[in-house]
């Protein structure tokens, strides 16, 4: 079952055409098509076939090393895309081989030593239909959404299979069947296509409710975290210098200002950063003298993060990604980059870059304003000074509030918080900031709404802190003295009343720690090793290949006049009875290559349904025989005798339907 | 090879032919290869149940024949000197006398062959490959025309004892008669009725025109093509996995000259490809021995060359 003609070279063009590797596939495609001209023949045996199925798995190894270390991301894409040219090895002595078929065994090495066993028929195959196949799935790299890829697709699935199409029935009623599977075919992708988009949307609302959808939104509903609690998937391990044992530390998420119907929002837009050093250092705020260092490694969600980060953040460095942005609340987020994140910044540790007050940072929602007032006074905020009202609104939550993650009904009360603040009293981390917000507000102390994590947790077994995405936390920022600083009224109690909620378990800590030195070794020692020496990695491929192919190299040549001839010539000059053969093939009835001519036409003659066509194709097969096989006496006279025969048989043959 | 010589062979071949189906009922294709067998100069091995009609399908053939014509009866305790023959004292001329076996004759009929011993069906190997036997150290040739026809149950049956390979290989062709058809099975028993049709059968044919039968089956022409196609389909045997040990040289060698004397059956100067195909499971496939785990996935011998068949391109 070979190709047609220029069939593989178009498919490896429009693969090298979609991807954009043209010139190597104008190469393949010209060294392919090159078989079909060029004579000469390598004679392969089963044990050189397998030699190049070799050359091509070390080459695919070769890509898979490169792909995930040098690649990071993607790496099942870079390898798709490379697939054509890995398998090129296998298709190229499939052609060039005098059999012009693999066996089968070839490609599987538990196969391959049962050559040696018996009852195992060799199955020859060809490949070229499955190598154009990985071509077609290769070019779907590109992925370039229009109807291009598909009709494309369509038109090669048309060409390959018009050749191998059963003669007998008719050009329409194929064209027709073709048209339908092509159609059904559209709208099949089509239907997956929107059966998985519906999919993913299920799974992403699933999913959502415990990881924040998108990491970029500018606003934060209360009970957004409280949701997040019920995870004790590992997010976050983080390293301090200066690391204090038992001391919590915030890490800072986003900050919002605005509070309207108990959400949170934040109305600040983003400036880029500039990367330095390869996009691996990344300018905050401008330097500054005894900064501390921490260092912290996460995972991006469908390529972007917001940073969780200590206060006063001057630098981040060796940190890749493709973009970083920050915008004047210090929240900064980045785009694109290895799966596993390395940050490592300096930061100041206390005096925070944020945007000074503005109106926006004292201002209070109507709904909420008659209860705070009633707070306010009840807690006698207004003659007091800033440091004595921080220090009341702290006492007040830690001595009247609980914590909870079980939230009660609404009660009477308009809103979720006027029923945390009156009547539960009782809630998680944000109704204690967003109450602590509106309060200090309400005291005419500016403040904002901060979220991120809580880092609390010392794992012994990894040798530094961990955050469980159950450490999510929210606080306050509150403008005092001239300056912002962290004020977290939840109380501390909450730290061992989420670990009791939710325990973690051990195992699963493992596989975590397991997957993340993984990770590390990935995109940080395995980087490393690559950029100092990759080539060297491939240096031992390289060797193999060298000696593989020079084992390989030792196959004999063969030119076209020394190959066996089939039949006398018969490629030449088709003659006597092989003129029939082929007028009948066209018409549908192929001959297997066991079959005499006598037991073929035994086995057809019913469809033929005509006696004397039928008795006059025994005669002239007769003088075939005659010819082909009797005594070589008056040759030439016999083959006069039987080409006027088989001139007349096939114009009676041609006029049949 | 003239015309006319073709035309005697044919004639000859289709008289023996109708006359062994006086007898057999409905075998007309095994009695064309048992024939051509006969033609090609080889020995026949019939296998099959009891009461298939071996037996009598063989005496027919020998009955069809002018010539000498001799039974053995094989059993367990049958001697390899009861088939060879034995010398024998005498005590009035005070010498050995040779007392010569049945085996010297034209035609021998080795009835149930494999119920003998194989000590005793080795005492056939020389007579059958060589057509010569070594009795007392003495080396005596056979008739010119020597033709073994024998029958054998399934080894499988009881009593029996499977046949040695290299007496195998002196086989030419092993036929499975198998069972007739109803319609031909009722036909055989009105017509047994009253008296067996063996009994009327008449010789057709000299031992002169025997002999002239295989002397012009050996002058069919063979092209080069097609024995280069009898010796891959040997030497495939030989090749394919599974098979402990492939068909022999001499396979080949029988395959080519049954094909020749089936031409003749054709009215045919020349082998072309079909003949050799129709006969080639006779020829090779009794010869081979499998891999018992091969034949335990359920190929025979006949399936194995059947795919060989199958799987080598047939020149036309």
């Amino acid at each position: 079952m070979k190709t047609p003609r220029f069939f593989l070279g178009m498919v490896l063009l429009f693969w090298g055409w979609q991807v954009e590797l043209l010139w190597i596939a104008l190469v393949l495609a010209l060294i392919l098509e090159s078989a079909r001209r060029v004579k000469t023949r390598f004679e392969l045996q089963p044990s050189d076939f397998n030699k190049f199925v070799d050359i091509s798995t070390v080459l695919l190894a070769g890509t898979i090393v490169v792909a995930l270390t040098m690649e990071k991301e993607k790496a099942n894409l870079i390898l798709l895309k490379w697939l054509p040219l890995i398998f090129f090895p296998i298709i190229a002595a499939q052609e060039f081989s005098v059999k012009g078929r693999m066996d089968i065994k070839s490609f599987f090495l538990v196969a391959r030593k049962k050559v040696e066993m018996r009852f195992y028929e060799t199955k020859e195959i060809d490949v070229s239909y499955i190598y154009a196949f990985f071509c077609i799935l290769s070019s779907a790299f590109a992925n370039t959404k229009g109807y291009v890829y598909f009709f494309s697709v369509a038109v090669f699935f048309v060409w390959g299979l018009w050749q191998i199409r059963s003669r007998r029935v008719p050009l329409v009623g194929w064209s027709l069947c073709m048209l339908i599977v092509i159609l059904l075919g559209y709208e099949g992708q089509a239907t997956v296509r929107k059966i998985g988009r519906s999919i993913s949307n299920r799974i992403m609302s699933y999913y959502g409710r415990y990881h924040m959808i998108d990491p970029f939104k500018t606003y934060t509903a209360l009970g957004e975290i409280g949701d997040l609690k019920f995870s004790d998937e590992i997010v976050l391990r983080v390293s301090f210098d200066d690391y204090v044992p038992g001391k919590p530390y915030l890490l800072h998420n986003a900050t919002y200002n605005r509070f309207a119907s108990s959400n949170w929002f934040a109305k600040y837009g983003f400036e880029r950063i500039e990367g330095k050093q390869n996009g691996t250092f990344w300018q905050v705020n401008p330097p500054k003298n005894n900064s501390q260092k921490m260092t912290l490694y996460f995972r991006l969600q469908k390529g972007k993060a917001v940073l969780s980060l200590p206060p006063g953040v001057i630098d981040i460095s060796e940190m890749k990604a493709g973009g970083c942005e920050k915008n004047a609340l210090q929240v900064i987020r980045i785009e694109d980059g290895p799966s596993l994140i390395k940050a490592v910044v300096s930061h100041t540790g206390s005096s925070f870059y944020d945007a000074l007050p503005e109106p926006e940072d004292i201002f209070i929602p109507i709904k909420e304003r008659s209860f705070l007032e009633a707070t306010a006074q009840k807690l006698g905020l207004e003659n007091k000074s800033e440091e004595e009202i921080l220090k009341t609104i702290h006492t007040f939550f830690s001595s009247e509030f609980t914590y909870s993650l079980d939230l009660k009904g609404k009660g009477k009360s308009q809103t979720p918080l006027e029923n945390f603040l009156v009547n539960t009293k009782a809630g998680h981390c944000e109704f204690f900031a967003t109450a602590t917000v509106l309060l200090l507000r309400q005291a005419g102390i500016p403040a904002r709404y901060a979220t991120g994590f809580i880092a609390h947790e010392y794992s012994p077994l990894e040798g530094r802190l961990v955050v469980r995405l159950r450490d999510a936390h929210a606080w306050t920022k509150v403008f005092v003295n001239g300056q912002w600083r962290n004020f977290d009224t939840t109380p501390s109690s909450s730290l061992n009343l989420d670990s009791e909620k939710i325990p973690t378990s051990l195992l699963e800590d493992i596989l975590s720690f397991f997957g993340f030195k993984l990770s590390q070794l990935r995109h940080e020692t395995g980087a490393k090793l690559m950029e100092t020496y990759g080539l060297w990695l491939t240096l031992p491929l390289g060797l193999i290949l060298v000696l593989r192919l020079k084992k390989a190299g030792q196959i004999k040549r063969i030119g076209d006049q020394d190959r066996p001839a089939k039949g006398k010539n018969r490629k030449e000059k088709p003659t006597g009875f092989y003129r029939i053969e082929e007028i009948l093939i066209e018409k549908g009835f192929p001959r297997y290559p066991h079959e005499t001519y006598a037991s073929w036409l035994k086995r057809i003659f019913h469809h033929l349904d005509d006696k004397a066509m039928t008795d006059s194709l025994f005669l002239v097969l007769k003088q075939h025989n005659q010819w082909r096989f009797g005594k070589p006496e008056h040759m030439e006279e016999q083959k006069r005798k039987l080409n006027k025969g088989v001139t007349v048989l096939m114009e009676k043959l041609s006029a049949m339907p | 090879m003239e015309t006319s010589d073709i035309l005697f062979a044919h004639d000859l071949l289709m008289r023996l032919s109708d006359n062994i189906e006086t007898v057999i009922k409905g075998q007309t294709e095994n009695i064309r290869y048992i024939l051509a067998g006969f033609a090609g100069g080889g020995h026949i091995l019939l296998e099959d149940n009891p009461g298939t009609g071996k037996t009598t399908l063989a005496k027919a053939l020998a009955k069809s024949m002018d010539a000498k014509f001799k039974r053995i009866q094989f059993t367990p305790d049958l001697l390899p000197s009861d088939i060879l023959g034995v010398s024998i004292f005498d005590p009035a001329k005070k010498e050995f006398k040779l007392h010569k076996g049945p085996v010297f004759t034209h035609i021998l009929l080795a009835d149930e062959i494999n119920r003998a011993s194989p000590r005793t069906q080795s005492a056939l190997l020389e007579a059958m490959a060589e057509g010569q036997v070594s009795i007392d150290g003495n080396l005596m040739n056979l008739e010119d025309l020597f033709f073994v026809i024998a029958t054998q149950n399934p080894i499988e049956s009881r009593g029996t004892y499977p046949l040695p390979e290299s007496q195998m290989d002196r086989f030419a062709m092993q036929l499975e008669l198998g069972y007739i058809t109803k319609e031909t099975e009722a036909l055989v028993l009105s017509e047994q009725s009253q008296t067996h049709p063996i009994h009327s059968v008449l010789p057709c044919m000299t031992l002169e025109e025997g002999l002239k039968l295989r002397r012009l089956a050996g002058e069919v022409f063979i092209s080069k093509e097609l024995k280069d196609y009898i010796v891959a389909l040997v030497t495939a045997t030989r090749e394919k996995p599974g098979v402990l040990l492939g068909a022999s040289p001499r396979a080949s060698i029988a395959l080519m000259k049954t094909a020749q004397a089936l031409a003749l059956f054709d009215k045919m100067e020349f082998v072309g490809p079909d003949h050799i195909q129709q006969i080639a499971v006779h020829v090779i496939a009794h010869r081979l021995i499998l891999d018992p785990r091969l034949k335990f996935s359920g190929v025979s011998s006949r399936t194995l060359v059947e795919e060989i068949l199958k799987s080598i391109p047939v020149p036309v």
